[in-house]
């Protein structure tokens, strides 16, 4: 009867809340991984743009500016730039050679939008003669600034009781979904809850967030010893008082209309919690609702909010309840909340296999989920395929992978008309697409040396290019409409045999993988020790990004307060230069404590420029020494240093130092911005912004960690690494042979000659 | 059961441990490695190598050390290159390819098989002292048969053989010269032709005459049953002495041929064989041909008598090469004379005997000078037969599994007979570019890296061990060449044996042929077509490189692959042009002091600058000086021990430098004599000659001297056949014209 109560006061609360509006800008460069600005060549060309919409979100006004230049050669009335939103034209933009700059703004019908990802696309016809005209000449071009184009888009929120289904539109990439979230605890929530709870929810919501950066503000909430005096001279009531416990009280400033997390364990979320939710927790539990608002005299003293409820009897129960947040599907929970009787495994195996290619395993790249790939048309394609290895994937050198490719294209192809396949970035194959009548293949092999291959996510490029026919005649030029090229998902790859051993540290296999910390066994416990507790949003924030990075829940990260004696393998400590431990830097070249050590900054400055000026990505070691050890502070940067764990015999460590706690959790928030995340490289970075690194490089040698599983590949990288002990057995050896052979010869030499 | 004593237990445990450590070797030369560690390591162990090679050739206590570290070096990359290549690079992604692939592997495994023998079996050659007659009791000196098998050779050719043999220095009472004429015989005499028949008969007689004439004893027999081991064993039946020599019959003994090699057979009554090196008067057809290499460049004989005969001498694997040597009659009668299952009755009777425990010795003196082949004809012929003959003692005798052989006289013969095979992994290591060049097939399934890591420095270790071992007898390249010109007919004549390895007969090899002016060799018709496919590949490869970026490693290797076969293909078109011999008699160099004297007792001494059977060419030191057309060659004969006085005509003489060209007079039997005696008598001539010819010279050298060789002939063959062709239309056309 109470639950009935509170759920039709909740409605009457939702059919009197005024919808409330939001609107968002956003530059066309979030939506496009190409390059600014984008260049439109040729008679025809077009480039789409991926726009994502959260789904709890209606869309009331949507504009696109564009800053187009032109080229002063197009004629108008033939030259056009067409804008066009899931596929309908909303826009046409005359181009004129009279005006090559124009800004234009187009209006998105809000009918045309559909929740997740829609498809922006701006096309060209260009023309700089009415006929014979060249389709390749250079005068046939505009571009196209994304960074000063913008997405305007008013949004307001869609009404209705949450589900856990819901969670998905509150955390996805697309516009209007949340890039930041609270997550908050009683003040006597324990150390199960936050230590071990609290990563977890922060890995499962960022999860949700797919790429997408998820700011993760952890708070600690104690019971006030008296309610707050209300406005007006009212009293508190014992409805007023339901009402306000009822409410989500205890949050002071969220955003309106986001949803924040309530975790701990039911006894101590007694207070926070109404009665009717409080009844339901009888194990882990996971609820979504909303609060109702507390309104006196005109004022609302607490708005309606949307939480979302991790808890269970025990603190162990709520960690459960956190795990099954992060791997359920949100799709089949229609409902408000669930209790979660048991989790089980039957395989054992880890849940990286899912989305990893597995050594030793054929996959087609339906598998991979890509379907068949038809183009069409006069004009170069990039398809694309990603090869999502394991970060600690190693094979011999002599290892190959198998391509097993079904593909076909039609007749009449012109001369110039190719398809070459690349493997992270290096050209791999060719293949003139050169018979006039069309050719299709099944199982077209291809065996491409391992060595192109590294851990973490390698791609796979099929770049066509296809042509008309040249009939010979000037200005019989043939459309190309009919050029055809299929590639289909039935192609596989065969991913070779592999061990599981990684080069370290890399922080570019980090940002790709989050190895050392994701990797194939992660039974293995990750410390992330912090040296303050004010540090537990920059924790969770980069415990979030760290599963996004392995897209998948890492279960066995845990949040430590303090660094121990005593280290996890793997493990990451956030502190501020004073509380980090000297020892630290007794096996690396760097210290970020108190005493600062650098290697000399004019080598710093020699090696940076050879980088700069020679664009060079590898970030080889440091191989100058010395240091210089200084007493100064970290200013406003930041620094992430990985190196080999000086307090256990195997496994990395990795330092994230700033100057005090508030600026360690904004420069976390930078580094897991997409821009910022994508840069990481070598073993020391340091920023302090989120546009571009101060600093990167190696300055340690690297060392081989993981399990070969295999004693002949692990005898082959210990060899590699040491040729020179191999070297020395083997001259040894031989010596040693040499020394007993001429015994031997001698021994004959003097039974041949005794007679003589 | 018999307890081993101390010392034999010592030495099986010594044995035993030495056969660990090389399991261990082998262990750790299979352990993986990525190609730039490999690199590096390959690197330094190449210059190990090149650095011991280097010490060893100095004479110290530890020069063996040095050569032994050296040889174990290189073999062991050798055995890395094909362990590393059966482990990694043999995947295709088609059979044709996998079957290619394999079939180059299987060139590689034979090629590093025979290479890895041959290191040992010429780890250490053995190098004999001297003896002589004179040091035992002249009374205990066995009696000796000197047995000179003819089958077709003339009578002048004979006439030499058998007067040398006369003069050989031992007591004459104990020594007895047999012709065993097989071109004689009742079958012969007694055939269907006529004209086949007269000439037998006439042949016959004129020997018979010769052997009366020199007080030497002519066998012929009924049939001609087994050929020569038949004709010898013939004769065995028909004479008593404790000692056989076999002497072919263009083979000229020189005087201390038995006083070199008999005391080896007094003093170890186990001896079956005094093996003697064949010294070659003149050049074969490679030698000729080839840039008229002969006094320059060390002969394949060279290689094979000078360093691989004392390699097997050592593990007393040194075997009968069918002439210039001394057999024990009581051991032949043990195996019933020479063994005649194959067509290389020599190789086959030193294998059985050797089989019973007997053993051989090798003197490393040439002391016996023969006849090469002169024509490639003549030249391929004698090859197939060798070729077939090792064969078919590899497919019926088996050594590899021979009771009776230690390990390594197996492997000394295994050596020997395995490179015989050459022939099969020579096509493969030729046309294998191709099937990538051409067809496209995946010959190599290796990067650049791993190609340089493990590939050249197998190849160029093999090179440094073959010029460690043999660097002053062999050429680098040169025995490509040779093995090239054999390859496809050997190949041929080796797919004949394989079928039916009874089914080879014995063909004599003709020698003696004069060559009168310069031609194209009939055989050159499959090298001009070898030719024209590795020029396709070149040009193919070519293409490849320009218009196939992603395979661009490969083509690169494969290409200069294929291009180092091309060059080594040129240089053997050298080979295939015939070079006119105008010399009856194959000329020598010589420094002998003489004295011309004229009938009326003037003299002139000179310095001789080569010589032959025939004249010799020399220099008196007298200048401006009138010499009469007849005069007399006054000089010290080593093998008489006395001056020779042979008349002789001045053909040359030149009064400003003193140059002189003269003629013996061979106009009765003491001239001749004399004139064999002092020509061909002494052993020291011919060492001298083989001493000033083996020498050693870079591989960079050798490369570029074939590099150089190589164009020339491409134009040479060009012209000769277009002559030639031009020649023969035009009489064509005068015949036309006559009719």
């Amino acid at each position: 009867m109470r639950t009935s109560w509170i759920v039709a006061a909740v409605l009457t609360l939702l059919c009197t809340t005024a919808h409330a509006q939001q609107t968002v800008s956003r530059k066309l460069t979030d939506f496009y991984q190409g390059q600014n600005p984008l260049r439109l060549q040729g008679v025809r060309d077009h480039r789409n743009l991926s726009v994502p919409l959260t789904g709890n979100k209606d869309v009331v006004s949507a504009t696109v500016s564009l800053e187009v230049i032109s080229s002063r050669a197009l004629i108008e009335k033939r030259s056009i730039l067409n804008v066009r939103f899931n596929n309908a034209t909303i826009g046409q933009i005359p181009f004129d050679p009279e005006r090559p700059a124009l800004s234009s703004e187009v209006t998105i019908p809000a009918r045309l939008w559909r929740e997740g990802f829609n498809t922006l696309t701006l096309g060209v016809s260009q023309h700089y003669a009415h006929q014979c005209m060249d389709g390749g000449a250079p005068e046939l071009w505009s571009e196209v600034d994304l960074s000063r184009s913008v997405l305007t888009l008013t949004t307001e929120d869609r009404q209705k009781v949450p589900q856990l289904r819901d969670l998905s539109a509150y955390f996805s990439p697309g516009i209007g979904a949340q890039q930041q979230v609270s997550v908050i605890t009683p003040d006597n929530a324990g150390a199960e809850v936050s230590g071990r709870a609290l990563p977890v929810i922060a890995q499962a919501l960022a999860l949700r967030n797919q790429y997408s950066p998820l700011s993760v503000i952890s708070k600690q909430v104690s019971q006030p010893d008296n309610l707050p005096a209300l406005p007006a001279g009212r009293e508190w009531d014992d409805r007023l008082t339901q009402r306000w416990f009822d409410s989500s009280w205890y949050v002071q400033d969220e955003q309106a209309g986001s949803l924040h997390v309530l975790a701990g364990t039911r006894e101590t979320l007694q207070h926070y919690l109404g009665e009717a939710t409080e009844r339901k927790i009888t194990g882990p539990y996971i609820g979504i609702e909303q609060t109702p608002a507390v309104k006196v005299a005109d004022q609302i003293l607490v708005p309606a909010r949307t939480r979302l409820v991790i808890s269970g009897q025990t603190g162990e129960q709520v960690v459960q309840a956190a795990q099954a947040l992060a791997l359920m599907d949100d799709a089949i929970n229609p409902d408000a909340s669930i209790i979660v009787d048991a989790m089980q495994n039957s395989s054992g195996a880890s849940p990286l296999s899912a989305h990893i290619l597995q050594p030793g395993n054929e996959y087609t790249f339906a598998q991979m989920g890509e379907g068949n790939n038809i183009m069409r048309g006069e004009d170069d394609f990039a398809k694309e395929v990603q090869l999502v290895l394991p970060a600690d994937f190693y094979v011999p050198e002599s290892a190959s992978m198998t391509l097993n490719l079904d593909f076909g294209y039609g007749a009449a192809m012109g001369p110039g008309s190719m398809m070459n396949i690349l493997v992270n970035g290096e050209l791999v194959h060719g293949r003139p697409l050169n018979n006039e009548n069309g050719e299709s293949y099944r199982k077209y092999q291809l065996r491409i040396p391992a060595r192109h291959l590294h851990g973490g996510i390698n791609t796979l490029e099929f770049l066509v290019s296809m042509r008309s026919p040249i009939t010979g005649e000037p200005c019989d030029d043939i459309s190309g409409s009919h050029l055809l090229f299929q590639l289909r998902n039935t192609s596989s790859v065969v991913i070779p045999e592999a061990g599981q051993v990684a080069r370290l540290p890399d922080l570019g296999l980090f940002s790709e993988t989050g190895y050392p910390f994701a990797s194939q066994d992660i039974s293995g416990p990750v410390g992330m020790y912090l040296t303050d507790p004010q540090m537990q949003s920059a924790a969770l924030t980069l415990a979030g990004k760290l599963a996004q990075t392995a897209g998948t829940l890492l279960p066995n990260l845990e949040l430590i307060q303090g660094v121990r004696d005593t280290l996890t393998d793997n493990a990451i400590v956030l502190g501020t230069p004073d509380s980090l431990p000297a020892d630290f830097a007794q096996t690396y070249g760097v210290s970020v404590a108190a005493t600062k050590q650098w290697p000399y900054r004019l080598q710093n400055e020699l090696h940076n420029r050879i980088h700069t000026l020679t664009d060079d990505k590898s970030h080889r070691p440091l191989t100058t020494h010395g240091a210089t050890t200084q007493q100064s502070s970290l200013g406003e940067m930041a620094v992430l240093v990985a190196q080999r764990n000086p307090r256990t015999d195997q496994g990395s460590l990795y330092i994230v130092a700033a100057q005090d706690s508030r600026l360690l959790t904004a420069r976390i928030n930078d580094l897991v911005s997409l821009d910022l995340w994508g840069q990481l490289a070598g073993d020391f970075f340091s920023w302090q912004d989120r546009r571009a690194p101060l600093l990167a490089m190696q300055v340690a040698e690297k060392f081989e960690a993981g399990n070969p599983n295999d004693h002949w590949l692990s005898l082959r990288i210990w060899l590699s690494n040491h040729p020179w002990y191999w070297l020395i057995g083997v001259v040894l050896l031989v010596g040693l042979i040499m020394y007993i052979a001429v015994l031997l010869l001698r021994r004959r030499n003097k039974a041949v000659t005794e007679d003589w | 059961m018999a307890i081993p004593s101390p010392g034999k237990r010592w030495f099986l445990g010594f044995n035993i441990f030495f056969v660990l450590c090389l399991l261990l070797l082998s262990a750790v030369l299979a352990a993986p490695m990525d190609s730039t560690g490999q690199l590096v390591a390959s690197g330094i162990i190449l210059l190990l190598i090149h650095l011991s090679g280097t010490e060893s050739k100095h004479h110290h206590r530890y020069r063996l050390y040095f050569r032994v570290f050296a040889l174990l070096l290189g073999l062991a990359l050798t055995i890395r290159y094909i362990l590393w290549r059966g482990m990694y690079t043999l995947s295709a992604s088609d059979w044709v390819s996998l079957i290619a692939m394999w079939l180059l592997y299987v060139a590689e495994l034979y090629a590093a098989f025979t290479h890895v023998i041959s290191c040992l079996v010429n780890i250490n050659p053995l190098i004999r002292p001297e003896k002589t007659i004179r040091d035992p009791n002249p009374e205990q000196l066995p009696t000796v048969d000197i047995l000179i098998p003819t089958y077709n050779e003339s009578a002048d050719i004979l006439d030499v053989t058998l007067r040398a043999a006369k003069q050989l220095n031992y007591p004459a009472d104990k020594l007895h010269v047999h012709l065993l004429d097989d071109g004689g015989t009742l079958q012969k005499r007694t055939q269907a032709d006529r004209h086949a028949r007269q000439a037998a008969i006439e042949r016959a007689n004129e020997l018979k005459a010769l052997c009366q004439n020199l007080a030497v004893t002519y066998h012929s027999r009924d049939k001609n049953e087994y050929a020569k081991a038949g004709n010898v064993n013939s004769a065995l039946q028909h004479t008593q002495s404790d000692l056989v020599v076999i002497l072919d019959a263009d083979h000229v003994p020189t005087a201390d041929f038995l006083d070199k090699t008999v005391p080896w057979l007094v003093t170890n009554p186990k001896v079956f064989l005094v093996q003697t090196p064949h010294f070659m008067a003149n050049p074969d057809p490679v030698e000729r041909n080839y840039f008229a290499a002969f006094t320059r460049m060390p002969s394949e004989n060279d290689m094979f008598y000078g360093t691989i005969q004392q390699g097997l001498d050592f593990w007393n694997a040194s075997f009968f090469c069918g002439s210039a040597a001394v057999l024990r009659r009581a051991h032949l009668d043990e195996v019933g004379g020479l063994s005649g299952k194959s067509v290389t009755e020599d190789a086959e009777t030193a294998y059985d005997l050797h089989a019973l425990g007997y053993e051989s010795v090798y003197v490393n003196r040439p002391m016996v000078s023969g006849l090469a082949p002169e024509t490639l004809n003549a030249f391929i012929t004698q090859r197939m037969r060798w070729a077939q003959g090792m064969t078919q003692i590899l497919l019926l005798k088996k050594p590899q599994t021979a009771e009776g052989l230690s390990l390594m006289q197996r492997a000394g013969y295994l050596s020997s007979i395995l490179f015989w095979l050459f022939p099969f992994a020579r096509i493969i290591f030729l046309l294998m570019p191709l099937a990538y060049l051409v067809f496209g097939l995946q010959i190599y399934h290796a990067s650049l890296t791993e190609i340089l890591a493990y590939t050249i420095p197998h190849v160029i270790a093999t090179y440094q061990l073959s010029t460690l071992l043999f660097g002053r007898t062999r050429w680098p390249l040169v025995s490509e060449l040779y093995e090239i010109l054999q390859c496809t007919f050997t190949l041929r004549a080796l797919i004949r044996v394989f079928r039916n390895p009874k089914a080879p007969s014995f063909v004599v090899t003709p020698k003696g042929e004069n060559l009168e002016k310069s031609f194209v060799s009939p055989l050159s018709g499959v090298f001009y077509g070898l030719v024209t496919l590795l020029l396709l590949g070149v040009v193919i490869g070519f293409y490849k490189l320009v218009n196939e970026p992603l395979t661009r490693d490969l083509t690169v290797i494969v290409l200069l692959w294929n291009l180092f076969n091309l060059v080594l293909m040129f240089s053997v078109l050298s080979i295939l042009i015939e070079r006119k011999q105008v010399r009856v008699q194959a000329r020598l160099p010589a420094n002998d002091e003489f004295t011309l004297q004229s009938a009326d007792g003037r003299a002139w001494v000179g310095t001789m600058s080569d010589l032959s059977l025939g004249g010799a060419r020399a220099r008196i030191h007298a200048k401006q000086q009138a010499l009469p057309h007849t005069l007399s060659m006054i000089s010290w004969c080593e093998s008489q021990q006395q001056n020779v006085v042979i008349p002789c005509s001045l053909l040359y003489h030149d009064p400003h430098t003193g140059s002189v060209r003269f003629q013996f007079e061979r106009n009765n039997a003491d001239n001749r004599d004399d004139i064999i005696a002092f020509t061909l008598g002494d052993s020291r001539r011919w060492k001298s000659f083989q001493r000033r010819r083996t020498r050693p010279i870079s591989y960079w050298y050798g490369a570029r001297h074939v590099l150089n060789v190589s164009i020339r002939p491409v134009l040479q063959h060009f012209v000769m056949q277009v002559t030639s062709l031009w020649q023969q239309l035009a009489t064509n056309k005068e015949q036309k014209n006559e009719n």
